[in-house]
């Protein structure tokens, strides 16, 4: 089943003339297939460029469920019942980096919070281990799934430690004690991290990279087997992005986790993702390997930039460079 | 690690010093509320009258049927009031939410006019019992409202608009049935809503006491998830708190805290916003395990204190308990506003 999958995976990107298809990477198989897209037909035009309409063979179809751990289906998210975008289809496997790239305002918030159940989906579905996401319990799910925000908090009178230490509310009793191996997670967390000197001071004191890497412990603290990160290089400077960068596919490769993020530094998906997904206004665009998303046109065109824009682009990176 | 239990012991022994100082503190404002009156008492003599080996039948009565239901009802809804604008702070993020923000008070107040202006002037028997079954009643009939409102408001802020409607259309509400009014009901009613502790029952003491009681264990139970709430809820719901049926709770449990404090002495002002934002100050701690008792705690001593103020200064003159907590309570506030201002952080 393995070679199947992997087999179809490649011929579908050559399908795409992509020099992808010998990325080694077995991340690499789940990539966006539109579902059912054959069945649907023209329905969703703009998708048409992404990789294989499912449903291949029955077997192929079960395999994957299997593997996939996130899974959206004609997902259409927004606010109040209005679509931002609509027809989303897509399959994320066990232990994928996947990032969302796009123009301010163009909805990777929208779908993150919609895959961490913050937003109910206007219509289709999210199925999370196999199961739909409506379905799980609220406690149950923050043990799948955690969460880094955009948005700011300013509690009082908590230290770095007491927030990080709030990732463990799924696991402690009735009024929240945390247990030794609590602690012990909390203590691990702060060692990968490298913040001991920011655990004990209070929050609101440190700066604003300071808390995006508190509560990047925070999320990390919950044990998910997903980790939803809503820009999580924003206010971060250049070391501690790479170190983030490096954190994240340790966890991936050592503790198989999940992680779905959106950046605005596309120049670092290229480093860290499996997988790349541009959303604009319109919907979902082009998906897939980064080597295969992270091209100029698609980049200009993605981000409404002309060539005069990028090329500018491109000579600051060689100025710096 | 050794730097981590530093600073753990640090909190604990503050949360200890704060709680030895509190119990000191209200032991002896409770005593002095029972020993100070115009009829001065010895220790002694209260002793001898809760023992019931004392002489002097006047002392006895006063001690037992005025002074000590007073100050227990004092400590009892200082502290109910104090949660309850604990729990509204922590749920709006918002230091300034006091128990009164979601229009309870003048829901109240409005039931009270009601009743003051149709029944009592009807049966001319103006029982306190009617007036506190009426401004419990009306109290949760704005609640009622912001609850049902809730359901529908997707942010917070929302929710306190409402509030502050509701405050406006009970007040419209009491204004206009005031037209019809006689002078000494628009009196009585005045002074109504400035709250005093004066002519508490053993009867009202055992109602509240069961009331808050069993209010504040629930309160305490939710520590954890109210814990939760102080990242924002977004951040609590995907901890696993469910969050719409989080926020009924806790309007409903601060709600009846204040509604039963309104019921029985009337709206009083500013102890539900000074007394959480003094108790986090002396704990230097957010954290409602230890933040509900202390506040509790706290606004207990708080309001025997003003009583005693109300109650003495001008003797035999008595100030309603809102003028006192107002001139404590409210310079508590601006100094508050302005150390967050100065400090610009914590």
């Amino acid at each position: 089943m393995e070679r199947s999958e992997n087999y179809t995976d490649k011929k579908a990107l050559k399908q795409k003339g992509s020099s992808a298809g010998d990325d080694s990477d077995a991340a690499m198989k789940n990539i966006i297939r539109p579902n059912g897209l054959s069945v649907r037909g023209d329905s969703n035009v703009a998708m048409k460029d992404i990789i294989r309409p499912n449903g291949l063979s029955a077997g192929d179809d079960s395999d994957a469920a299997m593997k996939d751990i996130i899974r959206l289906n004609g997902l259409s998210v927004g606010y109040e019942g209005d679509a931002i975008i609509e027809n989303i289809d897509l399959e994320i496997g066990k232990g994928e980096i996947v990032t969302l790239i796009g123009p301010n305002g163009a909805g990777k918030s929208t779908i993150l919070k919609t895959i961490s159940r913050q937003l109910q989906p206007v219509s289709g579905a999210v199925y999370v281990n196999g199961r739909e996401l409506r379905g799980f319990d609220q406690a149950e799910l923050a043990k799948v799934l955690s969460l880094l925000l955009t948005e700011r908090i300013d509690p009082e009178y908590m230290t770095g430690r007491d927030i990080i230490e709030t990732g463990r509310y799924p696991y402690t009793g009735k009024m929240g004690i945390l247990s030794e191996s609590d602690h012990a997670v909390v203590d691990n967390i702060i060692e990968l991290l490298g913040i001991h000197e920011l655990a004990d001071r209070p929050f609101r004191k440190l700066s604003d990279g300071q808390k995006q890497r508190i509560l990047i412990g925070r999320a990390l603290a919950q044990e998910p087997e997903i980790l939803i990160l809503d820009e999580p290089m924003s206010y971060l400077d250049i070391r501690y992005k790479l170190e983030l960068i490096e954190i994240l596919k340790k966890l991936r490769s050592e503790k198989q986790i999940t992680i779905v993020m959106s950046l605005h530094e596309f120049e670092l998906a290229r480093v860290i993702a499996d997988k790349v997904i541009c959303v604009k206004e319109e919907g979902i665009g082009r998906a897939g390997s980064p080597e295969e998303v992270l091209q100029p046109d698609v980049l200009k065109e993605l981000y409404g930039i002309t060539d005069e824009q990028f090329e500018l682009m491109l000579q600051s990176m060689r100025f710096v460079l | 690690m050794n730097e981590k239990n530093t600073i753990v012991q640090k909190r604990i022994h503050r949360y200890l010093w704060v709680g030895i100082f509190l119990v000191l503190a209200f032991s002896a404002v409770f005593v002095l509320n029972i020993t100070t009156g115009s009829v001065p008492v010895s220790v002694k003599e209260v002793l001898e009258a809760l023992t019931g080996t004392a002489g002097d039948s006047n002392v006895v009565k006063i001690i037992r049927i005025i002074r000590l239901p007073r100050v227990i009802m004092a400590a009892l809804l200082g502290g109910a009031l104090a949660v309850s604008g604990f729990l509204l702070q922590t749920f709006f993020g918002n230091p300034i939410a006091g128990p009164f923000v979601l229009g309870i008070s003048s829901g109240a107040k409005f039931a009270v006019a009601l009743n003051m202006i149709f029944w009592v002037s009807m049966s001319k028997s103006g029982s306190s019992l009617s007036m506190i079954l009426s401004a419990f009643a009306g109290a949760l009939l704005s609640t009622a409202f912001i609850i049902f409102v809730s359901g529908s408001v997707r942010h917070k802020a929302g929710l306190l608009v409402a509030g502050i409607m509701i405050g406006y259309i009970c007040s419209a509400a009491t204004d206009f049935l005031l037209t019809f009014a006689e002078d000494k009901d628009i009196i009585n009613l005045r002074g109504w809503s400035m709250g005093s502790f004066s002519g508490m029952s053993w009867d009202g003491v055992f109602v509240s006491a069961v009331v808050i009681g069993i209010t504040l264990i629930i309160t305490f139970l939710l520590s954890k998830p109210i814990g939760a709430l102080r990242l924002g809820e977004n951040y609590a719901k995907s901890m696993g708190v469910n969050v719409k049926v989080f926020r009924t709770v806790i309007i409903l449990l601060s709600s009846v805290l204040s509604a039963c404090v309104t019921a029985f002495a009337g709206p009083i002002s500013f102890v539900g916003i000074a007394v959480p934002f003094l108790s986090k100050q002396m704990l230097k701690s957010s954290d409602p395990t230890v933040l509900i008792p202390v506040s509790f705690m706290c606004g207990a001593v708080f309001c025997m204190l003003c009583d005693l103020i109300a109650r003495c200064t001008f003797a035999p003159m008595e100030l309603n308990i809102s003028t006192v907590t107002s001139i404590f309570g409210a310079p508590i506030v601006i100094f508050m506003l302005m150390d967050r201002r100065l400090d610009g952080k914590v």
